[in-house]
């Protein structure tokens, strides 16, 4: 099996790396590249990403990655965005007033200030199964999962069919995805203990079936 | 919700655990790639090593160590101490660490926080404060593990840094470190109050009445411990518990 984790200078990736290594045995190859090709031929894609929106997305145009990965979802093959990886899909983010890559319909906001909910929201936090999707494979319901962000998606209502987990922090957000042949989570499976490994697990099962 | 995270600190010299009373007389608590492994599967919420080495020659085995760490925990983990540029900040994350806190460069080169929060993304750049109670109220930031006075508030200083790009604050009591107190509730609650960011307070746990405390009374997001974890007083799991008992929200 061979996953390919695009690289574009966008943070901690050798731990997106290292946990899909983990449960995808030694036999697999799991390679951080930002090489077009292997990106489109990969068995599996994981997007992740980690830091500064505006800063992401330019290193995405000026490496052309951004069309690698429109394409690569559009062909209809497996793939899965983390954190800023899933933020990037929307038509446009908050967070130096960027534009996307304009798969997803909505806006990608920053939590507003309220007394008590500091911003970023940095810890476990649970999500709320509101939908079957194959990610919730032997994870229960209301799982803790690690989160660090100050922006959250905000899905327009063509896509709401597309949202699998809901995350109370001050309001409930859409935080995690299942449609078609691609995932998304806002957060980081990577560092969420077993419940994470297992969601990588669930995520290259489904990529089997795609 | 969003939990309150329990923080064991893992304070290492050349890729063994020690802590210490008031910074001074070390005790051995065991191999530190060895103990993250086992409070990962106790349920620690996170972990924080601090590199307590002052000797450059041995930096390669901390990074060694974060290495072997991030092979083997899927839990966040942070990694302080003798870190004074972004290269050093590069070289730990690199090697797998998710956070790195600066304590004395940060006071002696406000810029550094600014630039790693902007080369890094400020979830990375964790800002430590060692306060000391003054005389006449408020705390002063102190430097070299609490030997060196600055002049400066501690309040304003965690207010500046989390203005300069400071993702989370780890505040140490001087006072109360290694007392067995409990933490400066005034102080935590005092710094956590001020800035928008996570608090994880720190210095002078010695039961898990003062875990309660600290993110109760002291508003903390997350607390900071280490010999009660340590040398088996309680468990993780005990710890949380105890504190969901008492109705505080946490990873069980």
């Amino acid at each position: 099996m061979n996953i390919a984790v695009v690289n574009y200078e966008a943070g901690n990736i050798r731990s997106v790396q290292r946990a899909l290594q983990a449960v995808a045995g030694p036999q697999s190859s799991v390679e951080v590249t930002s090489n077009p090709q292997k990106i489109r031929d990969a068995y599996a894609v994981v997007f992740p990403g980690q830091g500064a929106a505006g800063q992401c997305m330019n290193n995405l145009r000026q490496t052309r990655l951004a069309e690698t990965v429109r394409e690569r979802i559009s062909s209809g093959r497996p793939f899965m965005g983390v954190c800023v990886g899933l933020q990037l899909l929307f038509d446009h983010l908050e967070e130096d007033d960027t534009t996307g890559l304009e798969v997803l319909a909505g806006e990608v906001r920053r939590f507003p200030d309220r007394p008590g909910l500091k911003v970023p929201q940095i810890g476990w936090n649970s999500v709320q199964q509101i939908k079957p999707s194959p990610l919730w494979e032997g994870v229960p319901d209301n799982s803790y999962f690690y989160f660090v962000h100050s922006y959250y998606a905000d899905p327009a209502p063509e896509i709401f069919d597309s949202v699998v987990g809901l995350t109370n922090y001050g309001f409930d957000f859409a935080s995690a995805f299942t449609k078609d042949n691609w995932v998304a989570t806002q957060f980081h499976p990577e560092k969420s203990g077993k419940w994470g490994l297992q969601l990588y697990a669930n995520f290259l099962k489904f990529a089997a079936g795609v | 919700m969003l939990t309150k995270r329990i923080i064991p600190c893992l304070d290492v010299t050349a890729g063994r655990v020690v802590k210490g009373t008031q910074f001074l007389d070390l005790r051995d608590a065991g191999d530190a790639v060895e103990l993250a492994a086992f409070y990962d599967a106790q349920g620690a919420d996170e972990l924080i090593f601090l590199d307590i080495t002052a000797s450059s020659d041995k930096r390669e085995t901390v990074l060694d160590m974060v290495t072997r760490t991030a092979e083997q925990i899927f839990i966040p983990f942070t990694i302080g101490g003798g870190i004074r540029t972004l290269a050093d900040m590069q070289r730990m994350l690199s090697a797998g660490a998710d956070k790195v806190s600066i304590n004395t460069a940060a006071v002696q080169n406000p810029g550094l926080i600014k630039e790693g929060a902007s080369y890094f993304g400020r979830q990375c750049i964790v800002v430590a404060i060692d306060a000391k109670q003054r005389e006449n109220g408020g705390w002063e930031v102190y430097l070299h593990g609490g030997r060196t006075p600055t002049g400066i508030d501690a309040v304003e200083w965690a207010r500046q840094a989390t203005d300069l790009g400071a993702g989370e604050i780890l505040l140490t009591s001087m006072d109360k470190d290694g007392t067995r107190d409990g933490y400066d509730l005034e102080l935590t609650r005092a710094i956590s109050e001020a800035v928008s960011v996570p608090v994880i307070a720190s210095g002078g746990v010695g039961n898990l009445e003062h875990l309660y405390e600290g993110v109760t009374e002291g508003k903390a997001d997350a607390v900071l411990a280490a010999s009660i974890f340590h040398f088996g007083d309680y468990s993780i799991k005990q710890a949380k518990e105890y504190l969901r008992q008492r109705d505080v929200l946490v990873r069980l």
